[in-house]
């Protein structure tokens, strides 16, 4: 009865460094892409976001719920970035919440967006946690590395594409979830209609100027 | 002042009048306003029940006289407005009344003794035949309880968050909510300035603690609705007449001479709607000889051309077959004929004539495609369709394989891949069947082979079915889907229009005595996703009868006993979900992780709508038809009946209310009262207005769907 869901992830990185106005940035970023999301009537039927964040330790904030149902969450900064925890935690959900194509019962969901958004290196051991997620391609995965304290090249270990901000100003941040908007909205309109092969989804490109750059 | 406040105020007024005090003077002005005033308000404001609560009033003051009213100090004004309402308690009908009950006992069952108390009374209570005397019994307990002043204020707290919670959009502050109930057995303590005030009882400590209050105001813009285009009109129209004159898709109907007609329709998908482009499905059928093709082709959104590609592969698949089954006839199978059949269909040479015909079409729809590009690629550089490929491709990536030469002005090149549609071909008829006995009994077949999604069914009588359920009514002759997720599926190529790739797919299937089947159908996977699910397609099968495209099966049943039966059984399982949702309400959220209390929010969402299919009536749904509205008047409504809600308000399987053809009819009722107005419409209309108007979240493909049906049609 309930048709094909989008499942959007966002993992996000609470840790102390982020404190001040790049989570201020990033509740505000949520907080639009939420208000622009309802707007659109394929991402409202499709689109399901669920908000997790990392210090020092990890949870799930928000739960994957509808656009409608979804409340932009207050979130604040401080502690160690635990990375790992976070990724295990998205595997988790990843494993708990999204479904996948079975001969029985539910058709399955469309093939999950996650971006991971870290401004710091990570304060525990994650590679484990990075390859688990990356062997299963249980998602497409973007990796956001804000700011000088971000290592881009680490993010790739987890992330199938990986982008750059060159700072963790309010107008890069929120660019950033500018960017996840309109790919969100792309995804959401794409998932109508069928292609031969799945490769991925394709991403539309960074604002110009939004201080974003795509690693290579 | 905010509806919130006023609503307090409102409340608090009241509970001091039964308290016997005076109203505080802020307060009055909002006590002297009809209470009326504010309750259409919040009608206005959307979906809130306060109505009930009012009844409730009334009924709790229909028990004092004139002067004890006084002496508590009601206006003339409440007194009227409730008088008025007391009159029309007693004039509802018997589920009304039942509601009015269920509304008091929403409240008595705030206490926790009470619930459980109820919760062992209420199977017993629900089963005596006379119903309104015991609920009138019940009205006069629970009376009982709500005199109980500190009992009532609390109460009137819950009343206020009830109301809000159904009025209005909660605060985000706090997710679950909603209802910072009052503990039930304290009275509310007086406050400092002498009043009771239930808005004190909101906790702060409910809120997500740690968060800065109020930095976003917790307003929500209301969501999206879609919108209806027109296709755009510089787009060629490479379609029949029929799409060009009814844009939304069109519906064909054709009789069969032997019994049983052809019907099929396509309509756009939201999302086409939304975009202002054409359908990209196709379908088409035919019968020759003995046989009866059905075939439809789902036009990929994500090719360019794919409408042209899906109408190309329909015309050749039917022109090929077309030929072929005009003069060919099954020979008479042995019992073990029959199981080789099933098991191997490619490899046994009684339908290898067939086989060779699928092979040689689905070749055909292939080389269809390839030549339509060659003569749209040949198209003179000043002709129209040529000057639209240039507009459309232009915006593609220009891979390498869309230029001609390598000029940079030559034209860009419509590739195959442009066109990539599936394809689903289903061919039934009658095989003689000879059993070990030597006796010949006539067997219902069907054929098929499809490449891509979407599906392939036969659905059969109810009566045919084994007493012990075991058999499906609704029997899939393809697989659903590839691939791990969504969105992947397979197009008329080379590869799989190969001979040996139609082989793989190809399938046989005997469905019992020609009589009992109802209807083989093709449909593209815009109607085929939605039933994806196990038993998706009885599913399917009930929607079909139950918005009237397929008959109704005959049955002495009483139509009369069924429907108290159904009314009954959606009383018990609204009072079901009520019970829960307070329960839920009920619990301490202090602590709770907030993901945790979103997913209760959420329970609680449905738990409410769940709770409000009382009635027959409340499960038949209007849906605005698409597009289809004058400038100035309101959009026409269909109305629709979901197999899917039935089911499971009713708790039935498909197949149980596939057997209870007096049940189907009692449904059938609700939709269309008095006036059978829908089947006054043409088989073939009825079916696509259904298409085009049952929505299925996250459902916005093109649908098309052709079927054989037998039996005489009107």
């Amino acid at each position: 009865m309930v048709g094909r869901r989008l499942p959007i992830y966002l993992l996000i990185d609470t840790s102390g460094s982020m404190d001040g106005a790049p989570i201020n940035a990033v509740n505000q970023g949520i907080h639009i892409m939420e208000a622009a999301l309802r707007t659109d009537p394929r991402a409202v039927e499709t689109a399901f976001i669920s908000v997790l964040t990392f210090d020092s330790s990890a949870r799930q904030v928000i739960p994957l719920v509808e656009v409608g149902s979804f409340t932009a969450p207050m979130l604040q900064a401080s502690g160690a970035t635990n990375l790992g925890e976070g990724l295990k935690l998205l595997e988790d959900c990843l494993r708990r919440e999204v479904i996948a194509n079975s001969t029985e019962g539910q058709k399955g969901d469309w093939k999950p967006l996650v971006f991971i958004m870290t401004d710091g290196l990570p304060t525990d051991a994650w590679e484990s946690a990075a390859d688990s997620i990356k062997r299963q391609k249980i998602g497409n995965i973007i990796g956001c590395a804000a700011g000088d304290g971000a290592d881009e090249q680490m993010l790739k270990r987890v992330a199938d594409h990986v982008v750059k901000l060159t700072d963790t100003s309010e107008a890069s941040i929120q660019g950033f979830f500018k960017w996840v908007t309109q790919s969100a909205k792309v995804a959401s309109a794409s998932v109508g209609s069928q292609s031969g092969q799945q490769t991925g989804i394709a991403l539309p490109p960074p604002p110009p100027n939004g201080g974003i750059v795509i690693v290579p | 002042m905010f509806l919130k406040e006023r609503l307090e105020t409102y409340f608090r007024g009241r509970t001091d009048h039964l308290l016997g005090k005076k109203p505080r003077a802020s307060d009055q002005t909002v006590m002297d306003n009809p209470s009326k005033g504010l309750i259409e308000e919040l009608a206005k404001e959307g979906r809130c029940k306060i109505y009930d609560i009012v009844i409730d009033m009334a009924a709790l003051l229909s028990k004092m006289d004139s002067t004890e009213m006084q002496r508590k100090g009601f206006t003339q004004d409440t007194k009227r407005n409730f008088d008025d309402l007391r009159m029309r308690v007693s004039k509802l009908h018997l589920p009304e009344r039942e509601r009015v009950v269920e509304q008091a006992v929403f409240k008595w069952l705030h206490d926790d003794a009470n619930c459980d108390r109820f919760a062992k009374r209420q199977s017993g209570w629900m089963k005596q035949p006379d119903c309104d005397r015991d609920a009138a019994k019940f009205i006069d307990v629970l009376i009982h309880f709500l005199k109980d002043p500190p009992f009532f204020n609390a109460c009137s707290t819950v009343f206020v968050n009830v109301a809000l919670e159904c009025g209005k959009r909660l605060p985000s502050a706090s997710p679950m909510g909603t209802v910072k109930t009052a503990d039930v057995s304290t009275p509310i303590a007086p406050n400092d300035d002498g009043s009771s005030g239930p808005s004190r009882t909101v906790k702060p400590d409910d809120a997500p603690t740690s968060k800065p209050a109020g930095v976003f105001p917790p307003t929500h813009p209301p969501l999206a609705a879609w919108t209806w285009l027109p296709p755009d009109p510089n787009l060629p129209s490479p379609r029949q007449e029929e799409w060009t004159h009814r844009v939304d898709g069109f519906p064909r109907k054709e009789d069969v001479p032997n019994g049983g007609c052809f019907i099929s329709a396509s309509a756009r998908g939201r999302g086409h709607k939304q975009d202002g482009l054409y359908c990209d499905d196709s379908s088409s059928f035919f019968h020759a000889g003995c046989w009866r093709v059905v075939i439809a082709s789902d036009g990929a959104g994500s090719a360019k051309f794919s409408r042209s590609g899906s109408q190309v592969a329909c015309d050749s698949v039917k022109k090929e077959l077309g030929h072929f089954f005009k003069h060919f006839m099954m020979p008479e199978l042995s019992e073990h004929a029959l199981k080789l059949l099933e098991a191997e269909p490619g490899g046994q040479d009684s339908i290898k004539p067939v086989l060779e015909a699928f092979q040689k079409g689905f070749s055909a729809a292939r080389q269809g495609i390839v030549d339509w590009v060659k003569r749209t690629n040949s198209a003179g550089p000043e002709s129209p369709e040529r000057q639209y490929i240039n507009r459309c491709l232009r915006g593609t990536q220009a891979e390498a394989s869309r230029f001609d030469t390598s000029d940079s002005n030559a034209p860009l090149l419509v590739v195959e891949s442009d066109c990539n549609s599936t394809l689903l071909v289903a061919a039934s008829t009658t095989v003689k069947h000879r059993k070990a006995d030597g006796s010949i009994h006539e067997l219902a077949m069907v054929v098929s082979c499809a490449i891509g999604d979407g599906m392939i069914a036969v659905f059969r009588k109810p009566q045919s079915a084994s007493k012990s359920g075991s058999e499906s009514l609704a029997t899939p002759l393809m697989k659903p889907d590839t691939g791990q997720y969504a969105g992947q599926t397979e197009f008329v190529s080379r590869t799989t229009s190969d001979p040996s790739s139609v082989r793989e797919r190809f399938r046989v299937g005997f469905f019992g005595r020609p009589e009992d089947v109802v209807a083989v159908v093709a449909m593209t996977d815009g109607i085929a996703d939605d039933y994806y699910e196990k038993k998706g397609l009885e599913r399917l099968y009930c929607d079909l009868v139950l918005n009237r495209i397929l008959e109704l099966p005959a049955s002495s049943d009483s139509v009369l006993k069924e429907r108290e039966w159904a009314e009954k059984k959606l009383a018990q399982r609204a009072d079901e979900a009520k019970i829960s949702a307070i329960k839920l309400l009920k619990e301490r959220n202090d602590k709770v992780e907030p993901a945790e209390k979103y997913r209760k929010q959420l329970q609680y969402k449905q738990l409410k709508v769940n709770a409000s299919y009382r009635v027959l009536s409340s499960l038949v749904k209007q849906e605005q038809v698409f597009g289809k509205a004058e400038s100035n008047t309101k959009p026409p409504t269909v109305r629709i009946l979901y197999a899917g809600l039935v089911l499971d308000r009713l708790d039935l399987t498909a197949q149980e209310l596939l057997q209870r053809p007096g049940l189907l009819k009692a449904l059938l009722q609700q939709a269309a009262p008095a006036v059978t107005q829908t089947t006054d419409l043409p088989l073939s209309e009825r079916l696509f207005r259904w298409i085009d108007s049952y929505i299925v979240k996250g459902s916005f493909d093109d649908r098309t769907m052709v079927a054989f049906i037998s039996g005489t049609h009107p």
